[in-house]
């Protein structure tokens, strides 16, 4: 989908990758993302977009060691690269553009 | 709730998901589990099998894998493979199913009956001995109950908790922390001296901590113990607050009106999940002392040391047993019980499944509708494998070339399961729908809380094995019945071995059917036994007035004798009977205990002078004992029989555990079946001086009504009272009855149909299977008789048979069945000869159709074809 362009959700979810710094793995974005939108998340579909910002070289991940609370089990931990980075830096450029010019016209209702 | 998912639960999800990713994904399921349970959120395991699911399907769809696993991928690689190749299965199953419309939809509606019949009562079993109380954690709950063993001849005594007691252990257990509660009807109003007709709220008194302990989610509002009202304070449940007060949202603070006048403030709301105690509904909670206040007059409960029963449950601290929880509780009991001088009790700690409460009769009820069930459900697989069996016998040419171009058998055999499975699958979803409908029905017939008897993983568990059974059952022989023909490659011989097969399937239904028929016979005919039986006392002439008081009065001791008091002095002859709500006559069982400390158990009956003359019961023995003389009894010759055993009888006293009074025996009447059908139970008669639902008897007569109303009337006008013969209560008495008769009933019919189709269809495949030797047979110059007497040999054995064998098998279920038969004998030859002819005539209209469709078959025509 889309090539290299980011999805909606794929921009949700490396801006929760951002966030989170080093705590982020799977299970700490879906709550992030569940939290934040108000909506419920499924793990899947995170998974999903995170190993497509994979491939699109906008995070990488390393397995760490787990916690009691996961029984031990160990956890990939997601980091922005320099180039996620830059794509989540050019999208707020977009988007604050598009605003401004959203608050420029302001819409019309019809007669 | 535990807080990891259960093992085999991860261990399957983690098959589910791609090697490289099961670690993660583990750890991810763990920690889902432990967030969404710490919430309280309910069902943490749907939420589980979400995620497992999602995960496996991101982890199969991930573009590269950044560790590569080479020994795991390639059993992913097999597993795989294996996927494919049953969903290929499934896609030309589905195909199949398809193609031959009539034969679908016949196979699995008749599955979805049998496998619905199984998932419906597994429902009702599930909702009323298997689901435990719906508050978080229920495996650390634990319901104490108590009884006294010191005399186990007397059987069980009915003592248990005081308040006292209940106080005692809360201050000084340290293994549970523990609730007590009393239940009780009670009217809700919002405002004062309303009244609302319909279902009367089920209230339960609990001690403060009750919201705590039991852990019980508010939506709104405090739990008891937080409130600052004083006076009563009642938490309601989510469907009282909406059905009652239209979810008010400004509830919580106001006042509203228990048993019409006393006030009681809402302190707040329970969350929807909690709306019964096991089988029992839940509408309120109140604070326990507003029991002394409230609804019954308890006055004494909370300060009588051996006041009686009050039900306790608590949840068990972290690092104690059940065990040591239950030798603790017997140590506090015990040493309660010696300070206030009372014999000591021996009691148990159990989990909050209902399987404890209900008694030995209930569970035989219900074990022998599972068997009526189960057997319905192996009926109906036997059924849809004989379709099925003819239908693949039919794809022999077709298997022949499968073999042939390589398959191995274990392949086809594998492709006719997936077949079965998809039927019963499809029946299987359907089934589901059925028991979806159980709590509707359970709601229209009984007072249980629907949600109950809402179908759970245990329900869907339970449907699964049935489906997978179905599956078996139905296809694996005639797979392997197929299969092993076109292997072969030979067809004569083994047409013969199918054939038998088919026999003894047949044969097997019938039996079945038999069985089913046979007790569903012996049943009704018990109940009609019952019903007409003829009766040792006025049964049937006798008229019944219960009377009512208005609301906000209570049946009290007082009443109860100005009422006798008033019959007597009219002068009609009319006696007066105390009972219980919902009996005729009877206040339940009692105990008694003579001075030399003996205790028997007895029923307890509250009847006037007058009222053994309307009843025709005779005294054998002593004296009648006095309506106005307080302390006098009378006992029934049954009782008297076991009094004698260890005393004198007439002169004897006694202390009666209902009202703790002193009585003394003056006489002994005649036994009579007063309270059951089928047995004289020990009775003890006291006049009627006790609290309880009043009722006038009186011989029956045209003017009896009108005179028995004025009588009422004169004593209060706001008296209501309610006519009805006594044998009316006796039909009451018999509806559980009728209704197990029904039941039994409606299982035999389906067995009866599903036995018709199955002759049916066993013979119309043997019409086509020999409609060439028919043809030949005419062509040579046999007659149309021959052939019919031909055809029917082949199915004689099988019917026969399988009558037999059915028949035998019924006498076994009549024996379990006596209690109840109500004394009809359980090898009824009525019964017996009714069904085989039943049997019979079934068999020949089942088989009426086929043959005559073979006695058309035309020589001609059939010669050609070859």
């Amino acid at each position: 989908m889309k090539g290299d362009q980011l999805g909606a959700f794929e921009e949700l979810v490396l801006l929760a990758v951002h966030g989170l710094g080093d705590e982020a793995y799977g299970m700490a974005v879906q709550q992030v993302l569940e939290r934040e939108t108000g909506r419920s998340v499924s793990l899947g579909p995170v998974y999903t977009a995170l190993d497509r910002l994979e491939g699109k070289g906008l995070v990488r991940s390393a397995m760490v060691a787990g916690t009691p609370t996961r029984g031990g089990r160990s956890r990939r931990v997601f980091k922005l690269t320099a180039a996620g980075s830059r794509a989540l830096t050019s999208l707020q450029e977009i988007r604050l553009r598009l605003y401004g010019r959203a608050r420029m016209h302001p819409a019309r209702s019809r007669s | 709730m535990s807080t990891q998912p259960p093992p085999a639960w991860l261990a399957f999800a983690r098959w589910l998901v791609a090697p490289r990713q099961r670690e993660e994904a583990e750890g991810d399921l763990i920690e889902l589990w432990a967030r969404v349970t710490e919430r309280g959120a309910h069902g943490p395991a749907l939420r589980f099998w979400r995620e497992a699911l999602l995960l496996a399907i991101a982890s199969r769809r991930r573009p590269h894998a950044p560790v590569p696993v080479p020994q795991q991928h390639r059993t992913g690689g097999v597993r795989m493979a294996m996927l494919h190749e049953l969903a290929q299965d499934g896609r030309y199953a589905l195909r199949f199913l398809r193609r031959a419309p009539g034969f679908s939809l016949a196979t699995v509606s008749m599955l979805t009956l049998g496998i619905g019949l199984i998932a419906g009562g597994y429902s009702v079993v599930n909702g009323l001995f298997l689901r435990p109380w719906p508050v978080p954690d229920s495996d650390e709950v634990v319901v104490a109950s108590a009884e006294r063993r010191d005399q186990p001849a007397a059987g069980r005594i009915i003592d248990g908790f005081s308040f006292g007691a209940y106080e005692h252990i809360r201050t000084h257990a340290r293994a549970v922390d523990y609730v007590a509660m009393e239940d009780n009807y009670l009217r809700v109003e919002a405002h004062r001296g309303e009244r609302h007709s319909g279902r009367v709220p089920e209230a339960t008194f609990a001690s403060d901590n009750f919201v705590e302990v039991l852990g019980i989610q508010l939506q709104q509002g405090t739990a008891l113990a937080s409130a600052p009202q004083s006076g009563s304070k009642v938490l309601l449940s989510d469907a009282l607050w909406r059905r009652r007060f239209n979810a008010e949202p400004g509830i919580v603070g106001r006042t509203i009106w228990l048993a019409g006048e006393q006030p009681a403030t809402v302190v707040g709301i329970m969350g929807p999940a909690f709306d019964s105690l096991g089988t029992e509904r839940l509408d309120l909670v109140v604070d326990l002392p507003s029991i002394t206040t409230v609804g019954r007059s308890r006055t004494s409960l909370l300060t009588d040391p051996t006041s009686c029963c009050l039900r306790i449950a608590g949840r068990l601290r972290p690092g104690w047993t059940r065990e040591q929880a239950r030798q603790e509780l017997q140590l506090l009991t015990a040493g309660y019980r010696r300070s206030v001088a009372q014999p000591e009790l021996t009691v148990t700690l159990r989990d909050t499944t209902p399987t404890g409460e209900s008694g030995e009769t209930v569970r035989l009820v219900f074990t022998l509708i599972g068997a009526g069930l189960l057997l319905v459900f192996l009926l109906t697989c036997a059924n849809v494998g004989n379709l099925y069996l003819a239908r693949s016998l039919g794809r022999r040419p077709e298997m022949a070339v499968r073999l042939s171009l390589g398959a191995s058998r274990a392949r086809l055999v594998r492709q006719l399961l997936t077949e079965g499975l998809v039927m019963a699958a499809l029946a299987g979803a359907g089934a589901f729908v059925v028991a979806r409908s159980v709590p509707i029905l359970m709601v229209l017939t009984d007072e249980l809380p629907a949600s109950v008897f809402a179908p759970d993983w245990r329900v869907a568990a339970v449907t699964a094995a049935a489906v997978v059974a179905a599956c078996l059952l139905v296809a694996l022989m005639p797979a392997l019945q197929t299969t092993r023909i076109a292997w072969r490659g030979t067809t004569t011989t083994m047409s013969a071995r199918a054939g038998r097969m088919r026999g003894v399937v047949l044969a097997v239904q019938i039996a079945v059917a038999a069985v089913l028929v046979l007790s569903a016979t012996l049943l009704v005919r018990g109940v009609r036994h019952a019903a007409s039986a003829p009766t040792d006392y006025a049964l049937h002439s006798t008229t019944v007035a219960k009377v009512s008081v208005p609301a906000g009065r209570t049946y009290d001791r007082e009443f109860v004798t100005r009422l006798a008091r008033a019959v007597d002095a009219s002068g009609l002859r009319s006696g007066v009977a105390v009972s219980l709500p919902g009996r005729a006559l009877g206040m339940g069982r009692s105990s008694l205990t003579l001075r030399s400390g003996a205790e028997f158990r007895a029923e307890l009956l509250s009847l006037s002078r007058d009222a053994f003359d309307v009843l025709q019961i005779p005294l054998v023995a002593g004296r009648w004992a006095s309506d106005q003389q307080a302390g006098e009894a009378l006992v029934n010759e049954m009782l008297a029989r076991r009094l004698s055993s260890v005393s004198r009888v007439v002169g004897q006293t006694f202390t009666l555990f209902t009202d703790r009074r002193t009585y003394v025996i003056t006489g002994i009447v005649r036994d009579a079946h007063l309270t059951a059908f089928d047995r004289v139970e020990p009775m003890v008669f006291i006049p009627p001086t006790i609290p309880g639902i009043p009722a006038l008897l009186a011989r029956s007569g045209p003017d009896v009504e009108r005179q028995l109303t004025a009588l009422v009337e004169s004593v209060d006008a706001d008296l209501d009272v309610m006519f009805a013969p006594l044998s009316e209560s006796a039909k009451v008495a018999l509806r559980q009855a009728t209704g197990g008769a029904a039941i039994a009933g409606g299982l035999g019919l389906v067995a009866l149909l599903l036995a018709i189709i199955g002759v049916g269809g066993v013979f119309s495949y043997l019409v086509e299977e020999q409609r060439r030797e028919i043809g030949i047979r005419l062509a040579l110059g046999g007659s149309r008789g021959q052939i019919a007497t031909v055809l029917a040999r082949a199915c004689r054995g099988a019917v026969v048979g399988g009558l037999v064998a059915g028949l035998l098998l019924s006498m076994a279920a009549g024996i379990t069945l006596r209690s109840f038969l109500f004394g009809l004998n359980p090898v009824d030859p009525i019964s017996y000869v009714a069904v085989a002819v039943v049997l019979i005539a079934s068999a020949l209209v089942a088989t009426a159709l086929p043959l005559r469709r073979a006695l058309r078959v035309d020589p001609a025509v059939t010669l050609r074809a070859d």
